[in-house]
């Protein structure tokens, strides 16, 4: 596996730019999607953002500084673009985030790119009853398995935050799990 | 593995009542989607900028030397063209007047003065179709110019005086 500075020293020359970008779209690719799908849910919509993401850093790498991780920088990028194509879409519908969540806590069942049993449809459904920033910590600390300190790079959040999030995060799960 | 364990003792304490959740989402990869993925984003890319291709070596140098100085060359050539049309057509103008509607006032006096030889005063008046017994001088700047160039050789200042 190339490593990330390889990377950078490929992207940086016009004559291998192409092949950095399609080595970072190889090694990240898969983490990235799954961040973006948790987040927008429907794979279509999880496409749309994953390509506008990949088509970011192309123009950006160039003034990736090296004082973060390239990871990290990446996540952040993709965090962005899942909260604009959610905001976005709710101006689409000229409907609350809230409508739209519920929306597709509907659909997720009938969706066939979801194969999970009672148990993931449950979970995912309790997601889409919290705020954003709550659902987006708690994929990346339960699903993702980092550090809160990771994530606090990554959000640009305090670790306090994050772990207040996560907490009222969990305890709604628990709520819902209880109700339903 | 660590950091796993350790997230899983917090759900359990910060959630006692909560069961186990799933370890995974449930959201399938449709197949082969990656492949797809990434050829659509290249092509992206290549509509929005053709240039990122890769130059060759002569054609960077073209690029990034010779066709900045090709324009600025240009520029000034163009400049050049106007100014020099420009002079031009000054000179032209110049030229055309050295005829005589460019002629001041005091040239043609000085030409005429020059000139002057005899005036008959009579013969000018019959010349202009006027009364020879009693001429009336009433005739204007136009036709007095015109006798006197056309009869020029023949005045005398000194006598006209």
């Amino acid at each position: 596996m190339v490593s990330d500075k390889e990377i950078l020293l490929l992207f940086k020359n016009n004559a291998t730019k192409e092949r950095a970008l399609k080595l970072i779209m190889d090694k990240y690719q898969l983490r990235l999607y799954a961040h973006i799908r948790r987040m927008v849910v429907l794979h279509a919509d999880a496409d749309d953002v994953l390509q506008n993401t990949f088509i970011k850093i192309w123009k950006g790498l160039d003034r990736f500084k090296s004082e973060s991780q390239l990871y990290t920088w990446l996540y952040r990028i993709a965090s962005n673009e899942s909260l604009t194509f959610l905001a976005q879409k709710k101006k689409k519908y000229a409907t609350s985030l809230q409508d739209v969540e519920h929306d597709l806590s509907n659909r997720i069942a009938a969706d066939s790119d979801f194969d999970g049993d009672a148990l993931q449809l449950k979970l995912q459904q309790a997601l889409l009853t919290l705020p954003e920033k709550q659902r987006q910590t708690f994929n990346m600390r339960y699903f993702d398995d980092l550090k809160y300190d990771e994530i606090s790079k990554i959000l640009e959040t305090s670790v306090g935050a994050l772990k207040a999030n996560y907490h009222h995060a969990v305890k709604k799960i628990e709520n819902y799990f209880a109700e339903h | 593995m660590n950091n796993r364990k350790d997230i899983l003792k917090e759900l359990k304490k910060i959630a006692p009542e909560l069961n186990e959740l799933p370890d995974n989402d449930g959201f399938k990869l449709p197949e082969n989607y990656f492949t797809k993925m990434q050829s659509e984003v290249l092509e992206r890319i290549e509509q929005t900028e053709p240039a990122t291709k890769s130059e060759g070596f002569f054609t960077g140098i073209w690029q990034k030397t010779f066709k900045p100085l090709m324009a600025f060359a240009s520029v000034l050539v163009l400049a050049g063209l106007s100014v020099g049309y420009f002079l031009y057509q000054q000179h032209d103008v110049e030229e055309n007047c050295q005829q005589i509607s460019c002629l001041t006032y005091s040239e043609i006096d000085a030409y005429v003065t020059e000139n002057l030889v005899n005036f008959n005063e009579i013969e000018f008046a019959s010349e202009l179709n006027l009364n020879t017994e009693n001429p009336s001088w009433n005739f204007d700047d136009d036709m007095l110019e015109e006798y006197l160039l056309e009869n020029s050789e023949d005045f005398d200042l000194e006598n006209l005086l």
